[in-house]
């Protein structure tokens, strides 16, 4: 369960750090950029903290460091196969 | 703020350094990614044992007692008991022996099994496991080139790699603010490559930069340790070495024999002394024998590294702890060293750590794939004023050893997974096939694409690819529907997993080769990637670029 919690929290705070970068192309326009970042940094604390709960701290360090890898790289890949998709 | 001429130098090295490996990088991430799930494959390959019951637990004493008996020398090289009971794991008992070999050749071994028959009787069978795995690992760490040259290439090949990181941090260091996770699709071809492969490469940057340190220090790790031991340590590193596998190693035996605990008893004698300890297996050792010890290989949940080098020990007799070699007890330098290689191998994190790594590993193939096309969009010769130019010589050869060496590799890879099923039982030497299939495809699909060029070849190998891929679970289904086929399909988790991330990866290529096939048709006639060499005089058009 804490795994399942820790994976969301590190997912959705990488989300708000895409969406708070002027390279975005999820939304047509761009949020205000330092809530967003705000809510990313905070999401990200709380899901290294859940990860180090699961695990140990180096363990929940190197998981949410990985997790984060995963999506900061998916997500503009992701929106980017929407674009060829829909053009 | 960086100078130009300095940033320019160091695109020319990251060019050339990734130019140069980036093949080989390619494949060892590739095959990395598919080891992340080495044991659900090594699961998926192996057949059931035929006639094998499983042993409880509770007799799995008796099965000692019968296999020391009927093979005295398996006491010595130690008795594998099974505690998970998967698919790879033929029956409750395992062990090897030597195999015969010639005066100073290396050390082979034999496998056997053993279970109680109905009547309570011994069956055992010398039988040699699936090696598909290990296999899928060798390719992974030395891309098929045989020892020691392999290992050599591949240090020399990741030595280039961590300098071709560092170049192109540097390269890109004056628009890394404004262009990070930009990623723009368009008619800038150059442009969308650049961004394709610089996102990756950025954002999965640590991970790259621990696979650039630990692969060179696997690769070259004999060597160096030969050289630090002449030069250096002048033979005390040998001493220090041996006093470091004493941790490991079992008591020497007494030769006065004595009752053994029964393994249920001897595992509750460990959860009692190690709680957070979850073993895997427990291997015998001088079974019968006043200094009898049996070693639990397990994991202990939550270390970087939870079961490198990991094991506790504990008297066959009396079920007291001899050694503990458990994560948390293992000292600085030890537990510094197996963070690092953990590091690189994903052992940690459960689940997430193994997925992470599978999709990072595919990332990094494709940051590879994408650096060589970039280089060829790079020098593409753009048509001008009516007048088509031939494309470079480099770029046409590049790009057909891409497409060649990539989708060779990964064609060959699944269709040596598919012949663990269906070469059982029809040739002597599954292991050795799975090697001559792998190359043969490897091989051939080189030759093709040279043969073919680089636009038509990657059309008919990413169809070979979906093909070879989508066997994987077909064989299955048809190892379901065909019994007689004398094919198995295993029903745990893990090996339909296997199933179904081949099936979804076989799709994937699909979708690439359909996209390719109409990029190849249809895209712009001045580049490696089109068939139309001045047959279409419509070729100067824009259109919708598909799997450039």
């Amino acid at each position: 369960m804490i795994v399942v919690l820790a994976l969301t929290l590190t997912v959705l705070g990488c989300a708000c750090l895409y969406l708070a970068s002027p390279n975005q192309k999820w939304l047509s326009q761009n949020l205000p950029r330092k809530p967003l970042l705000a809510a990313g940094s905070l999401l990200l604390v709380a899901g290294l903290i859940a990860w180090i709960a699961a695990f140990l701290p180096l363990s929940g360090i190197f998981v949410t460091l990985h997790v984060a890898m995963v999506c900061l790289f998916a997500f503009p890949y992701a929106a980017a196969l929407r674009d060829w998709r829909s053009n | 703020m960086i100078r130009a001429d300095i940033v320019k130098h160091y695109k020319t090295v990251h060019t050339w350094t990734g130019i140069s490996c980036g093949l080989a990088l390619f494949i060892a991430f590739y095959a990395g990614a598919l080891t992340m799930f080495q044991e659900p494959i090594a699961r998926w390959a192996s057949p059931p044992a035929a006639g094998v019951a499983a042993v409880p637990l509770d007799d799995a004493d008796r099965l000692l007692e019968l296999v020391v008996a009927a093979h005295p020398e398996a006491r010595k090289e130690g008795i594998t008991l099974h505690l998970r009971g998967h698919e790879n794991e033929p029956a409750r008992v395992t062990w090897e022996e030597d195999a015969a070999h010639q005066e100073g050749q290396p050390h082979e071994h034999v496998h056997w099994w053993a279970t109680l028959k109905p009547d309570g009787t011994l069956l055992s069978k010398q039988e040699e496991p699936s090696e598909l795995a290990e296999f899928i690992n060798a390719i992974h760490m030395r891309v098929g080139i045989p020892e020691p040259w392999g290992s050599y290439f591949m240090g020399v090949v990741s030595l280039l790699y961590g300098v071709a990181l560092i170049a192109g941090m540097i390269v890109l260091l004056p628009s890394l603010t404004k262009d990070f996770l930009a990623l723009r699709v368009g008619h800038n071809l150059k442009r969308m490559w650049l961004d394709a492969h610089n996102v990756v490469g950025v954002t999965a940057l640590p991970f790259h930069l621990v696979m650039a340190v630990t692969a060179t220090a696997w690769s070259f790790g004999g060597p160096l340790w030969s050289a630090q031991e002449s030069v250096i340590f002048g033979g005390r590193q040998k001493v220090v070495m041996k006093r470091d596998f004493e941790r490991w190693t079992a008591p020497n035996p007494t030769g006065d024999a004595d009752v053994m605990m029964s393994p249920g008893q001897l595992l509750q004698r460990l959860h009692a002394q190690v709680p957070d300890f979850e073993p895997k297996v427990m291997i015998f050792k001088n079974f019968g024998d006043k200094a009898a010890a049996v070693r639990f290989v397990g994991a202990e949940r939550g270390y970087v590294g939870h079961t490198s080098f990991g094991g506790v020990m504990l008297s066959a007799v009396t079920g007291n702890l001899i050694k503990d070699n458990r994560a948390s007890r293992q000292d600085p330098d030890r537990r510094a060293s197996t963070t690092i290689f953990a590091l690189h191998t994903g052992e940690y994190g459960g689940i997430t750590i193994t997925w992470a790594y599978f999709f990072l590993g595919f990332s990094g193939a494709w940051l590879f794939y994408s650096g060589n096309l970039l280089w060829v969009e790079t020098r593409r010769k753009k048509a001008r004023k009516g007048r088509e130019d031939e494309q470079p010589r480099s770029t046409r050869l590049l790009g057909s050893a891409t497409v060649g060496v990539c989708l060779g590799c990964v064609a060959g890879l699944s269709l040596t997974i598919v012949a663990a099923k269906w070469l059982h039982g029809s040739v002597a030497d599954l292991n050795a096939w799975h090697a001559y299939i792998y190359y043969a495809v490897f091989l051939g699909s080189v030759a093709w694409a040279f043969a073919w060029g680089a636009a038509r070849s990657a059309v008919h190998l990413l169809w070979l690819c979906a093909a070879a891929t989508i066997s994987i679970p077909l064989t299955t289904v048809l190892a379901l529907l065909f019994p007689a086929l004398g094919m198995w399909a295993h029903g745990s988790a893990a090996t339909i997993g296997v199933d179904v991330v081949a099936f979804i990866g076989a799709l994937c290529f699909a979708w690439m080769a359909i996209a390719t096939a109409r990029r190849v048709r249809h895209g712009p006639a001045d580049s490696i990637w089109s068939i139309r060499k001045g047959d279409d005089h419509t070729a100067h058009e824009p259109v919708a670029i598909a799997a450039e």
